[in-house]
């Protein structure tokens, strides 16, 4: 422990002890404490400064008077008394206890400042209620117990709450910003109000905080699903590919049917891994199913009656199978149809020893890198951190950000980090962080009950047994943490990966199944050169950044006029400076966004497969009044005839009305107000929620129907569903974000440049 | 089959137009296919083009209009509502869209472009 003179300004000077530097690792458990630390307080700031005499020590209600008339915010609640008694000449002094107390405040203030440091702005706004504190801290006893007087609560809210400020983030920096100073504000009117009810105010601004939490916490969910869907849709990509490939290596075919089996095969392919997983019967199923076709073209010998009755055998069963499995095109009919005629034309020829022109299919070409990536062995390298941690970086390219770890790949060795708004604003690899890491570039921000945290170090609390002594000392129970339960934390995001582990190769995860992260603890990073297809995408996203980001900003501003009645942005600005108190503003806002309609357990597919008969027998317009429609596959497993063209081409699909399904239906007083999922179109999405998975791109969000129409590649319809509905699929799980950009306007850019040039 | 039930005004305007027929595939294996072609007709809830391919039915295409006058684009979706052989010229095709309500595109733009031609 250091001990250092201080010498203050206009002469005065004491000794105080500084704290060590070694932070004391409590947790939001600890608070609020179960006993006082006054005696501890007075013990530890002995030294104070006393009046010489009774007749020389300040009234209460003057040094209250003198503490509601600190205008220097950065002064402590000491000196701030001091510079004014010195400036009038006033001998008098708060009395010994009273100047421990405000002591051992300005310690924990300056502590606070140093270790949890706000941005200026905010910290600017923070400060103001120095006086007000003090003054509470003499005056209530409470305030000697960290984490029990309101307070302390609201200045550990704001703490947690503003950890990922920053100016720059505009809006949703204001809103912030707003509801500090409106806490503040009203917390200073204690003067005026000695009967202020400031566990009010600490309760409105921690609300309103869990409000705006709750909203980034979608934010950081959509864009971890996002990222997770990029990951499992290439993880399907390549294993569907290395089946292929392993087959295409063995087997020549047709060049036709090898065309067709690098193409829709191998995206059927994709959607059966996507639904079911590598080790599901049915991905075992398809690829017994991809051999036996292409083993089936392979030449006969002549009199071979063994491998002709098993040519027979699967020209019989093959289509079935083939039917079955063909996912990617089951919305075509005459695709399908045309694509078993090769197969089938092929069969024929085999059958009456008719030579097939066969060669060597090329394999199917999987992204750069990828193949790295499925062959690469984890490289032991760990970042040391989970995910929900803030971060205080210095980027060369973004400068000083602060940013929240919202998802860690451990198998890509990928970081996904989001702002303050949820939204994603940097994604690096272990290696890249490691380094910034290493060059001091990257400081964790610590979080939790921080301001109690300093009122506890600044009275000399060093240990947990020391903390657990005094609060025997003063008759708390024994088990008194276990009381103070914890507060509800925000969740970090760790959402389920259905495909592919974050622990693993891909190969690995797509054999193994989903599986938390290993966390072996080592400590350091590795420095590793990751060569993998996450990697190599730009670490900024600036197109899914921007998109959510405008999604964001467009549900804040409805919100905002709800909350504080007038454009932010003015407001803000106004609320820089020292303002009036804020008019007490009723919030009347409910985000469209927590009208959640889970309902109960979604139809099972069997229930829509009833539909399928009448799905055969339709044909006409769709419905434009909202309902949504199901394409289902048009064959079942068993006992549907394979040698049945539809006599005419289907561009559209039947209607099944969801509100057949339990659990999905809604009224229209039940639905809610139409929200905007903010899905750009060209968005793949990929349906789960059927017997038969879906891959299809929006087309259409009808904003006035509450309307979304879903196409494939070529523009043909394959499902509407309402807002609600799509939410619903969602938040169940049920349907995936695979890939959100859409090049389309560029391409009429690049168009127009070609043609003009 | 044509929709003579027309709601709106029709102007005869020719302004070069580009319809993606096939959009990429997702992870970009498939690139995707677009086509310039012409306006013959706009009006405020569709437009009839003459391109060299025949669409489908009831597909739902992107489509990029300039705006006459200046170099803007406008960004529509469009539901191919019918589709026929152009008489003057059979390898072409005459084709009319019905222009949707798609929160993502310029459609309300579009509006107050053809009020300001209708004008």
């Amino acid at each position: 422990m250091a001990i250092s003179c201080t010498h203050l300004p206009l002469g005065s000077s004491f000794i105080h002890y500084y704290l060590e530097d070694k932070p004391l690792n409590l947790s939001t458990e600890h608070f609020p404490f179960p006993c006082s630390l006054h005696e501890l307080v007075q013990d530890r700031y002995d030294d104070s400064p006393a009046p010489i005499n009774s007749a020389n020590t300040m009234e209460l209600d003057e040094l209250i008077g003198y503490l509601g008339n600190v205008n220097d915010i950065e002064l402590s609640p000491w000196m701030g008394i001091l510079t004014q008694t010195e400036a009038m000449g006033d001998p008098a002094l708060p009395s010994k206890d009273q100047s421990a107390i405000l002591l051992w405040l300005g310690q924990a203030l300056e502590q606070w400042e140093k270790q949890f440091p706000l941005e200026e702005a905010l910290s600017n706004q923070v400060k103001r209620i120095k006086p007000v504190a003090a003054a509470l801290a003499i005056t209530d006893d409470t305030f000697l117990q960290p984490g029990a007087h309101p307070i302390h609560k609201l200045l550990d809210a704001i703490s947690d709450r503003a950890v990922g400020w920053q100016a720059d983030l505009d809006r949703v920096a204001a809103i912030l910003e707003q509801q500090v100073t409106k806490a503040i504000d009203k917390s200073c009117t204690w003067f005026e109000d000695k009967n202020l009810d400031l566990e009010d105010v600490c309760r409105e601004f921690v609300a309103a905080a869990e409000r705006d939490n709750a909203r980034a916490q979608r934010m950081i969910q959509r864009v971890v699903e996002t990222e997770l869907g990029k990951v499992k849709t290439a993880a399907a990509k390549i294993e569907a590919a290395r089946m292929i490939n392993s087959l295409l290596e063995t087997y020549s075919a047709p060049p036709e049917i090898g065309e067709f089996i690098r193409g829709p095969w191998h995206s059927s392919a994709q959607l059966v891994l996507l639904k079911f997983s590598q080790e599901s019967e049915q991905w075992e199923q398809m690829s017994a199913t991809t051999q036996t076709l292409l083993d089936s073209l392979q030449p006969m010998e002549e009199g071979d009656e063994e491998r002709k009755q098993h040519i027979v055998e699967v020209v019989t069963a093959l289509p079935k199978e083939m039917r079955r499995w063909l996912l990617s095109l089951h919305h075509d009919t005459e695709a399908v149809n045309e694509a078993m005629g090769l197969v089938e034309f092929a069969h024929l020829r085999i059958l009456r020893n008719q030579a097939l022109d066969l060669e060597k299919i090329d394999p199917i070409v999987v992204p750069q890198g990828s193949e790295k990536q499925l062959n690469a062995q984890p490289s032991g390298a760990t970042v040391d951190f989970d995910e929900g941690q803030w971060f205080y970086m210095d980027t060369p390219d973004k400068g000083e950000m602060r940013v929240q770890l919202v998802l860690k790949v451990e198998l890509e060795e990928q970081l996904l980090f989001a702002n303050m708004a949820g939204i994603k604003v940097m994604q690096m690899s272990f290696a890249e962080f490691s380094e910034l890491l290493a060059s001091g570039k990257v400081a964790a921000l610590e979080r939790g009950a921080c301001f109690s945290k300093c009122l506890a170090q600044a009275a000399g609390i060093k240990s947990l047994a020391m903390l657990d002594a005094l609060a025997k000392t003063q008759g708390a129970p024994e088990n008194w943490r276990e009381a103070n339960q914890p507060a509800i934390e925000e969740s970090s995001q760790k959402p389920e990966l259905e495909l592919v582990s974050s622990n693993n190769t891909p190969a690995e995860a797509l054999e193994e199944g989903s599986a938390e992260p290993a966390d072996d603890g080592a400590p350091k990073v590795e420095q590793r050169s990751a060569d993998t297809e996450l990697a190599s995408e730009a670490t900024l996203d600036i197109n899914a950044s921007e998109s959510d980001e405008k999604a964001f900003l467009e549900m804040l501003d409805d919100e905002l006029l709800d909350d504080f009645g007038e454009d932010v942005t003015a407001g803000a600005e106004a609320a820089v400076t020292k303002s009036a108190p804020v008019e007490d503003m009723t919030e009347s806002v409910e985000s469209a966004d927590d009208a959640q309609f889970l309902g109960e357990t979604p139809a099972k597919a069997s229930e829509d497969s009833a539909g399928d008969e009448e799905l055969a027998a339709s044909a006409g317009p769709l419905s434009a009044e909202g309902e949504g429609f199901l394409l289902a596959q048009s064959q079942e497993l068993e006992g549907v005839s394979t040698t049945e063209p539809e006599s005419e081409p289907e561009p559209e699909p039947a209607i099944e009305a969801e509100a057949e399904s339990p659990g999905t239906d809604l009224t229209e007083d039940e639905a809610p107000d139409a929200v905007s999922l903010d899905l750009p179109s060209g968005t793949w999405l990929g349906f789960h929620d059927g017997e038969t998975p879906l891959m299809a791109r929006l087309a259409v969000h009808d904003p006035d129907e509450d309307q979304y129409i879903f196409v494939n590649r070529k523009g043909v319809k394959l499902r509407t569903t309402s807002g609600a509905e799509l939410r619903s699929l969602i938040d169940r799980d049920l349907v995936d974000i695979l890939e959100t950009k859409s090049n389309f306007r560029d391409e009429v850019r690049k168009a127009k440049k070609d043609l003009d040039s | 089959m044509r929709h003579e039930n027309r709601q709106w005004l029709r102007l005869p305007l020719s302004t070069r137009t580009f319809i993606e027929l096939e959009s990429e595939s997702i992870g970009s294996d498939h690139a995707a296919h677009m086509v310039t072609c012409n306006t013959v007709e706009v009006s405020r809830g569709g437009l009839r083009v003459a391109v060299e391919e025949a669409l489908e039915q009831e597909s739902i295409l992107q489509i990029g209009i300039e705006a006459p006058g200046d170099n803007t684009t406008l960004y529509l979706t469009g539901e191919v509502v019918w589709c026929s052989p152009c008489d003057e010229t059979p390898s072409q095709y005459n084709v009319g869209f019905r222009l949707l309500n798609n929160s993502d595109s310029d459609i309300k733009r579009w509006y107050s472009l053809l009020a300001g031609l209708d004008s």
